[in-house]
């Protein structure tokens, strides 16, 4: 299954000098919110990876490319781009301002069986 | 959610009418679409509304799972996990004259002078760089950043 990594923007509050890092750049130990995204996306045998970052995709594409993750992974701030690369099968979307585990199997199932047209993971 | 976990209501917080009996779930981030919801605003299928009938539904997860969206989630996030993550062996002896108290992450590229107190609850980032005689607890030093000598920072994002 394709997957979007959405790049969170800024919410208020925080510093005004974080603001020159991009959100999804913020790091969580040895790794950014982004790398974080990116390898629950990888657990889904993705054929292709999107980062949809309507800010900055320029830094982060550049990011990725010096962590060398570029592949396999688009970055687009534009959402006709994105939906020519997801394709015409079901996608998965992923919000870089969440750090999860995901059961693919068990959530890629319970969507099917329901045809659902939206399946949200929910706490 | 209903009996067949189909969506019923989303809203930001129990409004008017709001069932106590029913439990309340959160949005944890993750969907699965259909593509032909990419011909749609993403704010209306990237944080649901119950606009058009549309077989919408939630799957309730169990695994790990920690929010950043706000400062005081991101700081929470970080903090989880250092609490959860082994300290890193050596450390003293990387940090020459800089006393730990773990739990604490000291990126390889930051610099941290002599007479530094890191912890507890400490993320010190890529190219962050400590003076003399920093005390750092319960924060994130961004990439980059630079402390000056003699500065206390306790639960913040410098």
């Amino acid at each position: 299954m394709n997957v979007m990594i959405v790049a969170a923007d800024h919410e208020p509050g925080f510093p005004p000098h974080t603001r020159q890092l991009p959100k999804p750049l913020f790091p969580i130990l040895d790794q950014t919110l982004l790398e974080l995204a990116l390898a629950t996306a990888r657990k889904a045998s993705p054929g292709v990876v999107v980062v949809y970052a309507r800010q900055r995709s320029e830094a982060i594409s550049r990011f990725l490319t010096a962590r060398g993750l570029e592949e396999g992974v688009e970055v687009t701030g534009d959402m006709a781009d994105a939906a020519r690369w997801l394709g015409a099968d079901d996608f998965a979307a992923i919000n870089t301002d969440a750090i999860m585990e995901v059961d693919w199997a068990a959530l890629e199932d319970a969507h099917r069986e329901r045809e659902a047209r939206s399946t949200y993971m929910l706490r | 959610m209903d009996g067949e976990c189909r969506l019923t209501r989303v809203g930001d917080a129990p409004g008017a009418g709001y069932d106590e009996e029913q439990e309340l779930l959160m949005l944890a981030g993750m969907a699965i679409h259909s593509p032909d919801v990419l011909r749609t605003p993403p704010e209306e299928w990237l944080s649901p509304r119950l606009l058009d009938g549309a077989p919408m539904y939630g799957w309730r997860s169990e695994s790990d799972w920690a929010g950043a969206g706000t400062v005081n989630d991101y700081l929470g996030a970080v903090m989880g996990r250092l609490a959860d993550s082994p300290q890193e062996e050596g450390l003293s002896s990387r940090l020459k004259h800089v006393f730990i108290r773990p739990p604490v992450y000291v990126s390889r590229t930051a610099i941290v002078r002599a007479g530094a107190i890191i912890g507890p609850y400490a993320a010190i980032s890529d190219g962050a760089s400590l003076g003399a005689c920093v005390w750092v607890s319960n924060s994130v030093i961004m990439p980059r950043s630079t402390i000056s000598s003699g500065s206390a920072v306790n639960g913040e994002i410098m």
